[in-house]
């Protein structure tokens, strides 16, 4: 029979991960999290004027906005393509397959290990349930900072690889933040290698200082208000303790292994173990620096524990690919080693069982606490009955879904960077929605100026409160549309 | 006649100073002074002009002594008048013709102290595009003479011109403590390195300095002691050292980074630059504690940023291509931070609105209190020509913790009764309201304190508004 090439099986992986992707995200019309409608705005205006959104209007009741850009005028390029803010963030993020591929057969030059490691990527659960039918810059970003990875690892190969690394380290930064990873990274890496005392190549030493100095420059070029404003608390995003506190309040351990995925957990540690402690090679050290970055920016809670996890996710299944291959070359040794398709099979089997059910599981929850069409019909209706310029609240989850769908201002979003007083709106909005005092309801509605208030049972269950109690106070409040009310006095 | 390279090089310089030195007026696009500090010292040059020597300043505070140095002021004042040009232009053009002036000398005292080449030219750009350099002589402040001064100083002490560097050092005295001080340092730290028979020169110029400096400032500390430490709202310090985040007398961050890389290189050179480090590390730390300090470490910055950059240049590059892009994006961040701190400086307040408003008080032949945020202070003692109730000027400030408290009560009630007592305590006649004072540097809210009752009061009366700027005259004090 005639053998498979690895490139075929790579290539059924990839289009395997899309379609299972694409079976969920094709059930709803809706995104799932607010944030893909507050991308889909920012691309939608670059369409509409020609030139990205400075000043937001409506966010916060106007507020100025401090981002990159260059996603969102990516996206207006593509929108030509139908489908496309569904279809090609999952293409996007399944790129990270082919990524890992290529890292872990550059580390092991196993391809059998390495087409087992790129499966395991293709189904990390915390990697579905960070990009799994968002617009998400996330899609884009985590691929390209994997790329840059293995660019870094190739540049003494190929000069091919360095004029990648050259284009990438200037369009990282232009993408998002998470962009300040990869120096970070690379400063751990320098510090493993030096401890370690391995040679680094004169090439990578002075590739790591041209990237470390174009992020940093990048940065306080496209940021620079906001540093101004915020100093180095800059890195904090202006998020609010309410919700940075929530990062990590209900961790689960249990829950946190199963979303990395148990495989790669298991073998990506024992690859760390390997690596740092037998066989001492730079690039081994490059991926710890990774997860050593990752750790860092997770323990100072820079970044959110979703983000941090699908690094961490990826990092680990790359270095299982290192314990694989031991695992395989220590196999063959054996007199067992005779079966070693069958053990190939059992892990194939493991896979399955331990990556692709949960990120079924997975899946299926993201879908189902999707958006529901009734909730997004609600601020399309919401639109055609309040006059433009006018306030709506609703709680913190909805803030992107009154600016994108109703067109309306709204209190509070999840767009923190530069936004006025959030940690204050985030206690108002709550007090609204629980006091038993209209009066001071009121003056809070005042405050903001609020004239409609959105009372949806679901979208308010947060709060524990079966119903707002002052709201059914006709002089004071008149139901325009099913739970949304106009604040008349 | 044809000109040497280094002519070339330093008209180059030259010129890109003009360039840099303009660009806040540039791109400020008006001809209204930038800055706070600037109006304070145009109050105090325009009384020097009326009165003589000002002792007595009677609108800050409600009046109070002037217990800060005069140097400036009274240079300011008395080039005015020689030159029969008006004090605003004047106290533009000075900062500008010192700012050419110590180009020139610190590229000349590097040449002077054996810094080859390169390294002087290097360093002489990075100072002129450094953000501490941009706000000494780009805006009316009371550091850049005694800057110069000492430059000049430990110029003419190359030169062995030890008289000369004797008078500076003592003259700048005039324009603080701290400016002498730091010229005894450098001059000690030189005697003691390079010509220990200097020593009995330097006692002398200590004995001279210090009893000038005894006699300008110890009467101010028999008669009032030591200021109080008075600490609001201020930036955090580290903050406040980096230009990039929002620091007024500042460094830049990008600097900085080459600056230890400098080090670094420097520090492999046998100890020959042991000193500036020590210096360089001494200051920097001391410069949490006294922020001024930064414009005399920036100098010694600039020659570190020169040794890094240099060495990157100079260093042999595996990749060619790398090499010109990290030269390109290390030469853009050192860019970068001059030209957004020239950014920064241009759209600095006040703007024509504010001056319009406080133009209008000053029609008011009545010497009623104008009140106001205390960072406004300067511009209504100046623009408006009346009192303030506060400003920053803390040190020393009578009843400074009373005004403090009054103003945030004044601010924050909307207890008529409580707000009137206050109004009539410091005669308060007209109320000045910013827009940043709205956003969040006062109030929060829209009616709270003290806009409840300018909004709901029969007793202020709205006499100008302009883009956020309000003017609210304060009526007959009734409680109603």
């Amino acid at each position: 029979m005639k053998k498979i090439s690895s490139r075929v099986i790579l290539v059924i992986i990839f289009i395997l991960a899309i379609l299972f992707q694409l079976v969920f995200v094709l059930s709803t019309e809706n995104f799932s999290g607010d944030e893909s409608y507050l991308n889909l705005r920012l691309t939608e205006k670059i369409s509409d004027n020609k030139f990205h959104l400075i000043y937001d209007n409506l966010s916060y009741g106007g507020r100025d906005l401090v981002y990159s850009p260059v996603f969102y005028y990516l996206f207006v390029f593509l929108s030509l393509i139908p489908f496309v803010f569904k279809i090609l963030p999952i293409i996007f993020s399944s790129l990270i397959i082919l990524i890992v591929y290529l890292i872990s057969f550059e580390l092991t030059k196993d391809e059998k290990v390495s087409l087992i490691a790129s499966l395991m990527s293709a189904f990390i659960p915390v990697y579905f349930s960070l990009i799994l039918n968002t617009f998400s810059i996330f899609s884009l970003a985590i691929p390209m900072l994997f790329f840059m990875l293995y660019c870094f690892i190739k540049i003494n190969q190929n000069k091919k690889y360095l004029e990648y690394f050259v284009i990438l380290s200037f369009v990282s930064p232009l993408l998002h933040p998470i962009a300040f990873l990869f120096p970070i990274s690379l400063m751990f890496y320098l510090i493993l290698t030096t401890t370690e005392d391995i040679e680094v190549s004169k090439l990578k030493k002075e590739v790591i200082i041209f990237s470390t100095f174009l992020t940093i420059l990048l940065s306080f070029i496209i940021y620079k208000k906001a540093f101004i404003a915020y100093g180095f608390s800059v890195i904090w995003q202006n998020v609010p303790p309410q919700i940075s506190n929530n990062y990590f309040s209900n961790i689960n351990i249990l829950k946190t292994i199963i979303s990395l995925g148990i495989l790669p957990l298991i073998y990506g540690l024992i690859g760390v173990v390997y690596s740092y402690f037998k066989e001492k090679k730079d690039s081994f050290f490059l991926i710890n620096g990774v997860l050593l970055a990752v750790f860092l920016l997770l323990v100072l809670r820079l970044i959110n524990l979703n983000i941090g996890l699908a690094f961490l996710g990826i990092a680990l299944t790359i270095l299982s690919a290192v314990a694989l291959a031991r695992h395989f070359i220590y196999f063959r040794k054996t007199k067992f080693y005779k079966f070693e398709n069958y053990l190939t099979v059992i892990i194939v089997i493991a896979v399955v069982i331990l990556s692709i059910i949960p990120s079924y599981i997975t899946s299926k929850d993201i879908i189902k606490s999707t958006i529901a069409d009734e909730e997004f019909s609600l601020f399309k209706e919401i639109k055609g009955k309040t006059p433009p310029g006018s306030t709506v609240l609703a709680p913190l989850e909805f803030g992107h879904l009154i600016t994108y769908k109703a067109k309306r201002k709204n209190v509070v979003d999840s767009n923190f960077l530069l936004a006025p007083n959030p940690e204050q709106r985030l206690l108002d909005i709550e007090d609204i929605y629980t006091t038993q005092f209209e009066v001071k309801a009121l003056e809070l509605l005042e405050k903001y100026a609020v004239d409609y208030i959105v009372t949806n049972k679901k979208m308010i269950e947060k709060y524990n409160i079966g119903e707002v109690s002052y709201i059914k106070d006709e002089k004071c409040f008149k139901e325009i549309l099913p739970e949304v009310f106009e604040v008349i006095c | 006649m044809k000109l040497s390279v280094e002519c070339w090089v330093i008209l180059i310089i030259l010129l890109s100073t003009v360039l840099v030195l303009s660009l806040p007026y540039i791109l400020r696009n008006s001809s209204i002074l930038v800055g706070d500090e600037s109006y304070y010292h145009l109050k105090i040059a325009s009384l020097i002009q009326e009165r003589g020597i000002a002792n007595f300043d009677p609108l800050s505070y409600g009046g109070r002594q002037v217990l800060t140095p005069l140097g400036w002021p009274f240079v300011l004042a008395k080039i005015s008048s020689f030159l029969n040009i008006p004090l605003e232009f004047t106290s533009k053009l000075i900062p500008f013709i010192f700012g050419i002036l110590t180009v020139i000398l610190f590229y000349y005292t590097l040449k002077n102290i054996k810094v080859e080449k390169k390294i002087r030219t290097l360093s002489t750009i990075v100072f002129t595009i450094s953000p501490a350099f941009i706000y000494l002589f780009s805006t009316s402040n009371y550091y850049f003479i005694p800057f110069f001064l000492n430059l000049l100083a430990f110029y003419f002490l190359l030169k062995d011109k030890k008289i000369l560097t004797t008078t500076l050092i003592a003259l700048t005295a005039f324009f603080g403590i701290i400016h002498p001080l730091v010229g005894l340092i450098a001059v000690l730290i030189y005697t003691l390195i390079k010509n220990r028979k200097y020593l009995p020169w330097f006692y002398i110029t200590l004995a001279i300095t210090l009893i000038l400096i005894l006699l300008k400032y110890l009467p101010v500390l028999i008669k009032f002691g030591l200021p109080e430490l008075f600490i609001i709202d201020n930036l955090p310090i580290y903050q406040q050292l980096f230009s990039d985040l929002g620091g007024k007398i500042s460094l830049s961050i990008f600097a900085l980074i080459l600056a230890f890389i400098g080090m670094m290189i420097t520090w492999k050179k046998k100890h020959a630059y042991t000193i500036t480090h020590i210096v360089f590390i001494i200051s920097l730390i001391l410069s949490f504690f006294y922020i001024p300090l930064l414009i005399y470490l920036n100098s010694l910055l600039a020659i570190l940023v020169a040794f890094g950059v240099l060495k990157l240049i100079q260093r042999r590059w595996e990749s060619e291509f790398i090499k010109n892009f990290t030269i390109f994006i290390l030469s853009l961040g050192l860019i970068f931070s001059g030209l957004s701190y020239a950014k920064q400086t241009a759209d600095s307040l006040p703007n024509k609105d504010i001056v319009e408003g406080l133009s209008l008080i000053e029609t008011d032949s009545d010497q009623k209190t104008v009140f106001s945020h205390y960072s406004n202070g300067y511009w209504i003692n100046y623009l408006a020509k009346k009192p303030n109730v506060m400003d920053i000027s803390f040190a020393y400030a009578p009843n400074l913790q009373r005004s403090y408290e009054d103003s945030q009560n004044l601010f924050y009630s909307r207890d008529l009764k409580n707000s009137t007592e206050i109004l009539e305590r410091y005669d308060i006649g007209y109320i000045f309201i910013t827009p940043e004072m709205k956003e969040g540097k006062v109030w929060h809210e829209d009616e709270e304190g003290l806009l409840f009752l300018l909004e709901f009061s029969k007793n202020f009366k709205i006499v100008y508004s302009q883009k956020g700027i309000e003017v609210w005259e304060v009526r007959n004090l009734t409680i109603s």
